[in-house]
C-alpha cells in the first residue's frame, strides 16, 4: 500500500465509530497489531465498552502511523513521557507528530508533520457540576465566562472549553492539572476560539492555532496545534473504519 | 459511616454519573477505569460529589487514591468515620 504523505499545512484526523464496526472479526485484526504489554493491559479490562475502546484506540493509531511511516504497524514502539504524550521510540523521515483520544463509542488519531499537536473528543453528556470543575481547574476568566451563560448552554460550553484545554496541554506534553490559570480560552460563535496566556507563562498566544468542530451526532472535537497563523492548518476529516 | 457504607455512598455517585453501567459486578481491588467507562471528567465529577454530598476536599495530589473501590474506601474511611 503506498504511504500517505501529509504537506506543511495538513492535519489529518483518522476517526472510528464503534457502533459501524459491523464485522466482529474487525476485532481479531485490531488484536493482531497490539504490542505484548498492550495485549496485557487489555486483558484486564471487565467492562466490554472500555475493552473495546482501548483495543480500537491502540489499532488505530498503529495503523494510521504506518500508513504515514511505511513501517510494520505491530512493530512500531511507543515512549511517553512524565504526562504520558506518546512519541515513536524511532525517529521517522519525515517527522510525524501525532495525538490520540478517545471517548464513549469513539477514537480519533491525528497525524502533522513536524509540528506538536494535541487532539481531544468527548460525547455529549450531562456533567453534574461545570462550574465547579470550572472554578477549580478552568482559568478564572474561563469560569467567569460560563458562569454569565444561560444554564442551558452551560454543559456545551463547558465541553468545548475542556477539549480545547485538553488538546492544548496534550500538544505542549503537560498535565491537565498544571496550573490552570496559565491560560484561557475565550469562545466565539463565529470564529475559531483564541488562547491568552497569563504574563508569567506563555508569551506568543500567535504561535497556536485551535480548531474545534463537531463529529459525527455527538461528538465534540479541539484540535491544537503549535503553528503561526500564517500556517492556518486546513483538517482532513478521514474515516478509518473499516480496515 | 462503616466502609460498607462509604461503598454504597461511592456506587450511588458512580450510578448517578454512569447510569447505563451495570455496577453489580464491579470488583473492589481492580481499577474503576478497567471495568467502567469512566474518564478524567467522570473522575472530576466523582470528586465535586464527594464535596457537595460529604464536604469532603480531596486535594489534586491525593486523586490517585481513586483508582479502585477498594482504594477509594480506605482513603475515605478517616474522613467519613465520624458522619
Amino acid at each position: 500500500m503506498p504511504r500517505l504523505r501529509l504537506n506543511a499545512r495538513r492535519i489529518d484526523l483518522w476517526h472510528i465509530l464503534l457502533d459501524e464496526i459491523a464485522d466482529p472479526t474487525s476485532f481479531d485484526e485490531y488484536r493482531s497489531l497490539l504490542s505484548h504489554e498492550e495485549l496485557q493491559r487489555l486483558q484486564r479490562f471487565t467492562h466490554d465498552k472500555s475493552r473495546r475502546l482501548f483495543l480500537v484506540g491502540r489499532a488505530l493509531l498503529r495503523k494510521t502511523l504506518s500508513q504515514y511511516t511505511g513501517h510494520d504497524p505491530r512493530g512500531l514502539e511507543f515512549r511517553y513521557n512524565a504526562h504520558g504524550k506518546p512519541s515513536l521510540k524511532t525517529p521517522v523521515e519525515p517527522p510525524l507528530e501525532f495525538s490520540v483520544s478517545h471517548t464513549r463509542g469513539l477514537a480519533v488519531c491525528a497525524v502533522a508533520l513536524g509540528d506538536p499537536l494535541g487532539v481531544d473528543v468527548e460525547r455529549d453528556r450531562t456533567v453534574s457540576n461545570p462550574l465547579e470543575i470550572a472554578r477549580r481547574f478552568f482559568a478564572p476568566a474561563e469560569a467567569a465566562a460560563l458562569e454569565k451563560l444561560p444554564a442551558e448552554r452551560r454543559g456545551a460550553a463547558f465541553i468545548e472549553l475542556w477539549t480545547l484545554r485538553e488538546a492544548f496541554v496534550k500538544a505542549r506534553g503537560v498535565g491537565l492539572m498544571t496550573r490552570p490559570a496559565d491560560f484561557a480560552f475565550s469562545l466565539s460563535a463565529d470564529r475559531e476560539a483564541t488562547v491568552s496566556f497569563n504574563e508569567s507563562s506563555e508569551k506568543s498566544p500567535d504561535d497556536w492555532q485551535f480548531a474545534r468542530f463537531r463529529l459525527a451526532t455527538d461528538y465534540q472535537v479541539a484540535l491544537a496545534i503549535a503553528r503561526p497563523a500564517s500556517g492556518k492548518p486546513a483538517i482532513s476529516i478521514r474515516p478509518a473504519t473499516p480496515y | 459511616m462503616t466502609a460498607d457504607e462509604i461503598r454504597k455512598a461511592i456506587l450511588e455517585i458512580l450510578h448517578d454519573i454512569a447510569p447505563d453501567e451495570d455496577l453489580s459486578g464491579l470488583k473492589d481491588e481492580v481499577p474503576l477505569r478497567d471495568q467502567l467507562p469512566l474518564d478524567s471528567m467522570d473522575f472530576l465529577d466523582i470528586v465535586m460529589e464527594l464535596r457537595k454530598r460529604y464536604r469532603i476536599q480531596i486535594p489534586e495530589e491525593e486523586y490517585t487514591e481513586l483508582a479502585s473501590m477498594a482504594s477509594t474506601v480506605k482513603y475515605l474511611e478517616p474522613k467519613m468515620k465520624d458522619m
